[in-house]
Parts: structure tokens; C-alpha cells; sequence
């Protein structure tokens, strides 16, 4: 009761944090417009190829992975900006529902834009999806996200307790060893095995493993597989949340990194 | 039972550049429901030790206490107990309104949901920000911010308040008012330990001042018991048009200095209390029917004791 409480109040500032970034023009036509231009940078480098087939993997992995892994990073150092997070620690709180809450307004904000981005390349490319695949693809687009928002979160939690300066650095580091990594530009096969060991344990790779299956006309129990590695790894990154948040916290107050205000 | 105590403390601060000792061996205790001012220069230390009495920093020796809990070993136990409210722009979240800013660190601190809204009202009301509850607070004024603050750490009903330089950047009306508020907490039974640098404040609101320089408490005292301390730098203001007279007077025992002041009045500073007698005697006589004799404020009180550091930290 008292972790969904604060959770929720933690989501409500996320949303206050939210229209103070955007409006619905600004979103439409600033945020998913770029996301968009990134989908189509990657798709006529897949065209440039002249394959086909090159070209539907570019856009089917940019598209259901669209905007997602960004702004959670930042968000939880947003309170060591604001001054606040010294008054978080000292509250007698759990500090877990107040990292979680607050970010994940953003995560809500993936599965709206890896959605309509999919379906913008659905129809602007013609790719055929099949209806099968798309009536379970909103649930997966939900899976992903969860499974990247833990993942994101820790780094996040890390980045606040120690260096809140780097976020955005850590940020986009990290979005790069998704969008390398994960499947959604090079298959994870390229890789050599320990890389690809690296992936296993990241959110997004099996996902959107999973997403490929359905889409291309498997069925769900076919999925499934890797639809339960994707929950995994998610329920994995949770417990290294649960477990580390406050031996970072206690590191900083250690150190004295926490500033009063 | 001492609402906070110190034992020996000490921070320790270690980076690559440099090691910072920023407090060492702090033994002070205050009781319940005094009004405590730590009075010190930049860097003398105020805020480390309310960082380790609010429990965000750790001490690297001695023990402290916050109406008797360990605020090491019982962290948990501490943190209900306490309010924080810092002074300056920072610590809200500027994109709330006061009414959900007090909601969510009510909820933070357990505070029962049917009482929220009654408790939220209420303090609103006592800090005059009634009218504004539904603004977001980017758009407040620093005087409202500054009492938002406040009423955000009384929103757990804490019986210990830590207020960090609380009306610092306040125009003098709202600082008046913030110290008024301050002495409505006192009078409901609140412990209060408030660091500033502002000496008529200390003046206005506190039972005790510690005066804390390098990371060390030089004085624990009233304020009135701080301006005895250096009763010998007692002075004389007079009215006297004769400059000779100011050569006179430094020839006297018991004299620091005669200065000219603004407005053209001499100040004599003394060096022993005792000789005020004579000096008033040796002025009548020289003709003077102009003379003030008062005590030092408390900013010379902490000018004395700690010295003309200025910037220096």
C-alpha cells in the first residue's frame, strides 16, 4: 500500500515532468518526427543495400524500439539537480517506489511512440504485417519496455548516487549498446560470443526476438520462449535495483556526495 | 532528554586532490523545544553536522543523537523524528503545486492519507500560501518558496527541525515574518537547530548560539552571554567636535581604539570593562554632553571570536 503511494505520487511528478517538456504539437512534431527521421536513416542504408530483407530487419527493429530506452537515465538524477535528493534520503521512505515512479512516465511514453512508429513504417513502407502478429504486438512493445525500464533504472539509480553529471553521457552510451547490440540493427549473431553473452542479459534483445517471430508470421507459442527470457531479464534488473539502491545510497552518504539543496 | 547530541564528532572529507577535515570533535547537546543557532563562516562546517544529524552524511568519528536515536545505528528510527528545510531556490520540485508538493513528501513520510488533506490545508494556511496552492511553484516568488519549504517539513509533524541558512536571499519583511513563524514553532514545543550567517537573526530567534569555525564549536552560549564574553570591547560613542580629544583618550588605560564614524561621532572600543568609569568621568570633563555607552551586537561578538577571515575558507 505505502510502495503504491508513493509509487503513484512518483508517477504524477513524472507527469508534471512530462507537459513540462512537451505538448502533444511538440511530441508529435518534434520528438516522434526525429524518431521517425532515425527509422528512415537507418532503412535507406538497408535500401542502399538493395536487399529486402535487409531493409524490412532495419525498419521492423528501429520502428518497435523506437524512443525506447531514453530520458530514464536523466530522470533519476533530476532530483539531485533539483536539490531534493538529499531531503529523499532523509525520509523515511524506501527509495525504490520514488526511483521507479518518477521515471517511469517515460517508459508509457515508449510504448506510444514504438507504436505509432510502427505502424507510420507499416504503412509508409507497405510492409504487410500480418494481423496476427500485430494484434500481440502491443503487449510485447509493454514487455520491452518494462524489461528496459528496469535495466535503464539501475543505470539511472547508479548514475544519481555517484555521478549525476555524466546522466546524459550515461545515457546515450547505453542506447548505443542497445541499438549495437540487441538485435535492432545488427543481428546479435554477428558478435562474437561473449558479446552476445552481454546481450542475453540486456533487455530488448529477446523481445524483440520475440516481436520478429510474430511478425513475420509465427505464432505466439513460438514466441514464447523468448517472451519469457524478456520477462527475466526484466525481473533480473529489478532485483539488482532492489538489491543495490541503498548500498549506493549509503556509499554517497559515506563519501559525502549528497549535497544539502 | 537532550533532543540533539553530539559526541566527539568528526568529518572527514577524502578526495584525489586534497583531505578536508571539516568537522573534528564536536561534543554539544541542546535540549527540547530550544531554539539552537550554529553561527559560522562559510565552510566553518554548519551544514556537514546537520547533514549527519538529518542523516544524509555519515560521521567518520564520534556519535550523534537526535532525541536520543543513534543517527548511525538507527537511521530509521531518526528520520520521522525530523524536518528539513532548506533556505534558496532549491529542494522543490518547481513543476508541483504547494498542494502536491506537501502530498507527496506526506506521503513519504506515512503520513495517514485521511489526514492529508486537513494537514495540507492547515499549513497553507499558516504560511499564508493559501491562495496559491494550485500554482506551480515556478511561479512563485523566493518568499514563497521559502515558506513552502517550511511548511514541507512540518508536513510529518517532526518534532526536531534542521532550517540550513532558512532566510537566506529573503527580503527583511519576509525574513521578519519567516523568524515570527519560527518562534510559533518554539512555542508548540518544536526543537529547532537553524545554521546562518546572519547574526540578527541568531539574535531574533535563538536560546543558544554555537559558534563553529574549522569544523570546531568555539562557544556555546545565549546570545546576551556571547556579548559578555567580550564585555571589554564595550563601547563609548561620542559627540565632540575637538580632535585632540580622540589623541587624549588613547593615552588612557583601558582603550583599544578611538575611531571616527560615519556621521562624525567617535567610537571608543575598550579593552577592559572595568574602565568605562574613568573614561565617562574623563569625557564629562573634557566638555562632552553628548555619549552613548552600548554592548556589542552579536556580529562583533562573532567577528571577535573568529577572527577577520572575510572570504577565506
Amino acid at each position: 500500500m505505502k510502495f503504491w503511494r508513493v509509487y503513484l505520487l512518483g508517477l504524477r511528478m513524472g507527469m508534471r515532468d512530462w507537459t513540462f517538456f512537451w505538448t502533444w504539437r511538440s511530441w508529435l512534431g518534434g520528438w516522434m518526427l526525429r524518431l521517425v527521421c532515425s527509422i528512415l536513416l537507418w532503412s535507406l542504408m538497408g535500401k542502399m543495400m538493395g536487399s529486402t530483407e535487409t531493409l524490412r530487419y532495419l525498419l521492423i527493429g528501429n520502428a518497435v524500439t523506437a524512443g525506447i530506452g531514453t530520458f530514464i537515465v536523466a530522470s533519476c538524477c533530476w532530483d539531485r539537480m533539483e536539490g531534493t535528493y538529499s531531503l529523499l534520503v532523509a525520509a523515511p521512505a524506501s527509495l525504490v517506489p520514488l526511483f521507479l515512479g518518477r521515471p517511469s512516465i517515460w517508459a508509457f511514453g515508449w510504448v506510444a511512440s514504438a507504436l505509432l512508429s510502427t505502424a507510420l513504417v507499416s504503412f509508409g513502407f507497405d510492409l504487410a504485417l500480418p494481423w496476427k502478429g500485430l494484434a500481440v504486438l502491443p503487449l510485447l512493445i509493454v514487455i520491452v519496455s518494462v524489461s528496459t525500464f528496469f535495466c535503464t533504472a539501475f543505470v539511472g539509480t547508479m548514475v544519481a548516487a555517484t555521478a549525476p553529471q555524466a546522466r546524459n553521457i550515461a545515457n546515450n552510451w547505453l542506447l548505443i549498446l542497445f541499438s549495437a547490440i540487441c538485435g535492432i540493427n545488427v543481428p546479435t549473431a554477428f558478435w562474437p560470443k561473449w558479446v552476445q553473452i552481454v546481450a542475453t542479459a540486456l533487455p530488448i534483445t529477446h523481445g524483440l526476438e520475440a516481436i520478429r517471430i510474430v511478425l513475420s508470421g509465427g505464432g505466439m507459442m513460438e514466441a514464447l520462449p523468448q517472451v519469457g527470457l524478456e520477462l527475466a531479464v526484466g525481473a533480473a534488473w529489478l532485483i539488482v535495483i532492489l538489491c543495490t539502491l541503498d548500498r549506493m545510497t549509503d556509499r554517497a552518504r559515506i563519501k559525502g556526495t549528497i549535497d544539502f539543496a | 532528554m537532550s533532543a540533539v547530541r553530539t559526541e566527539g564528532l568528526g568529518r572527514v572529507y577524502v578526495t584525489a586532490e586534497r583531505t578536508t577535515q571539516a568537522l573534528s570533535d564536536v561534543t554539544l547537546s541542546f535540549a527540547e523545544g530550544e531554539v539552537s543557532g550554529l553561527l559560522g563562516p562559510n565552510g566553518a562546517g554548519k551544514t556537514t553536522l546537520v547533514k549527519i544529524l538529518s542523516t544524509v552524511l555519515l560521521p567518520t568519528a564520534g556519535r550523534a543523537f537526535v532525541l536520543g536515536h543513534d543517527v548511525v545505528g538507527e537511521t530509521a528510527k531518526v528520520r520521522p523524528l525530523i524536518g528539513i528545510v532548506f533556505g534558496g531556490d532549491r529542494g522543490l520540485h518547481w513543476q508541483l503545486t504547494a498542494r502536491e508538493t506537501l502530498e507527496y513528501w506526506a506521503a513519504l513520510y506515512d503520513v495517514p492519507v485521511r489526514e492529508v488533506s486537513r494537514r495540507s490545508v492547515s499549513l497553507l494556511e499558516r504560511v499564508g500560501l493559501a491562495a496559491w496552492a494550485d500554482t506551480r511553484i515556478e511561479n512563485y516568488s523566493r518568499g514563497m518558496k521559502q515558506r513552502l519549504h517550511l511548511a514541507r517539513g512540518l508536513i510529518s509533524d517532526a518534532r526536531v527541525l534542521f532550517l540550513d541558512e532558512p532566510t537566506i536571499g529573503m527580503d527583511p519583511l519576509a525574513a521578519r515574518d519567516f523568524r515570527g513563524l519560527v518562534k510559533e514553532l518554539k512555542a508548540e514545543g518544536r526543537t529547532i537547530l537553524l545554521t546562518t550567517h546572519d547574526m540578527a537573526e541568531a539574535e531574533a530567534v535563538c536560546d543558544r548560539v554555537a559558534l563553529i569555525d574549522h569544523g570546531r564549536v568555539l562557544a556555546i552560549e545565549t546570545p546576551a552571554s556571547l556579548a559578555q564574553m567580550v564585555s571589554a570591547y564595550e563601547r563609548i560613542d561620542y559627540d565632540h567636535g575637538d580632535p585632540g580629544l580622540a589623541v587624549a583618550l588613547r593615552q588612557l588605560p583601558g582603550i583599544a581604539a578611538v575611531t571616527l564614524q560615519d556621521g562624525g561621532a567617535h567610537r571608543i572600543t575598550m579593552t577592559d570593562g572595568a574602565a568605562i568609569q574613568s573614561i565617562l568621568q574623563f569625557l564629562v570633563g573634557a566638555g562632552v554632553t553628548s555619549l552613548r555607552t552600548s554592548r556589542p551586537s552579536l556580529e562583533e561578538v562573532y567577528v571577535h571570536i573568529i577572527g577577520d577571515r572575510g572570504l577565506k575558507v
